[in-house]
């Protein structure tokens, strides 16, 4: 068991290492860590299962183990910016000013194809359009456009528009009633059956899905095929 | 702190657990070699049913243990050991002395690396 114990340390310790040495290009959308302990934990959780020559222990351990280290490093790295650093990494500029910053990309091993990728999937054709590219820890591209290629926004467009934008309640999910939500907003059950009779309906069970939101307004899918 | 805490005390948990695992099955190793040393002695001086009683009493203790033993350790090497109990005390049975002290030093030396996989110590981790 101790061994077990030490062992995940330190295969932990290099993952986390050689992925952070690797850029921040192979890793996607998880961060450093918790890849590596994805990558870990559903590999120790296996060989137990189908070894039953294996004490449960022996995959318990190190697993727990993992999540703990994994903790810690979650709450070093809330508590100190350089330790974050050191786990995470920091969002790299790719480009400023429209220029590849060529170093920056060599360093986290970002090819000028992947960034090319980037910038099209977003809606840019060329670098002419982009004032920073930053590729985050996650190993995702933000991209900053200039302002004369932005989007244009009713603020940029000087126009006074009402905030209309509200969050909508999930009250029946596929036929059952979410009580919660339902007395969350402000409602009950007799106008929940109220909504329902207006659209004809008799029983929570026929409806697919109903939200309501701050405003008020309802939104209702019925069940498909429905008597 | 609970974020800390929790994890940190976990960690220092399973750390405990090891080496008390580790030592409790270095003092019951201790003891099962000293009862199969006092199994060689016998078999030694061809005292036949002072072997089978010590090696009896050995396997009996080393029996007790088996529920935790499974628990820790990987259970080809409890197989193997059990193999070689069983070896040893067919040999006494027959009366075979050089079979029987061939049996017995596997089984200790059996033993003893079973004990040694759960201590602390570089070469087990590297």
């Amino acid at each position: 068991m101790i061994t077990a114990f030490f062992r995940t340390l330190i295969l932990y310790f290099i993952l986390m290492t050689g992925l952070r040495l690797m850029g921040k290009r192979q890793i996607g959308e998880l961060e450093p860590s918790e890849l590596v302990l994805t990558l870990i934990i559903s590999d120790l959780a296996a060989v137990p299962m189908q070894d039953f020559g294996i004490p449960l222990v022996n995959g318990v351990f190190p697993i727990v183990t993992l999540l703990c280290v994994s903790l810690l490093l979650s709450f070093f790295s809330l508590k100190s910016i350089r330790f974050r650093g050191l786990v995470c990494g920091h969002p790299t500029v790719i480009v400023r000013d429209g220029k590849v910053l060529q170093e920056n990309m060599a360093r986290n091993r970002f090819t000028v194809d992947e960034l090319y990728e980037q910038l099209r999937s977003q809606g840019y054709a060329d670098l002419q359009s982009v004032k920073y590219a930053i590729l985050e820890t996650s190993g995702q591209v933000s991209i900053l456009p200039y302002a004369r290629e932005a989007p244009i926004t009713p603020k940029g467009a000087g126009l006074n528009v009402p905030d209309d934008v509200t969050l909508p309640v999930l009250l029946i999910n596929d036929g059952r009633i979410m009580a919660q939500n339902l007395h969350g907003s402000g409602y009950d059950e007799a106008w929940l059956t109220g909504e329902l009779k207006k659209r004809r309906l008799t029983s929570p069970r026929q409806v697919f899905l109903l939200t309501v939101d701050e405003a008020g307004s309802v939104v209702c899918v019925t069940k498909e095929g429905r008597q | 702190m609970k974020v800390f805490y929790l994890p940190a005390g976990v960690l220092a948990l399973i750390l405990a657990c090891s080496l008390w695992a580790g030592r409790f099955l270095e003092m019951r190793t201790e003891h099962w070699t000293a009862l199969l040393a006092g199994v060689s002695q016998a078999a030694e001086a061809e005292d036949w049913s002072g072997a089978s009683r010590a090696l009896r009493q050995a396997y009996e203790d080393w029996d007790r243990d088996q529920t935790f033993l499974h628990t820790i350790l990987e259970h080809d090497a409890l197989d193997e050991a059990e193999q070689l109990f069983a070896a040893a005390m067919a040999a006494c049975r027959q009366e075979d002395g050089e079979e029987a002290l061939i049996q017995i030093a596997q089984l200790t030396v059996c033993l003893e690396q079973i004990a040694e996989t759960q201590g602390i110590s570089i070469r087990n981790i590297f």
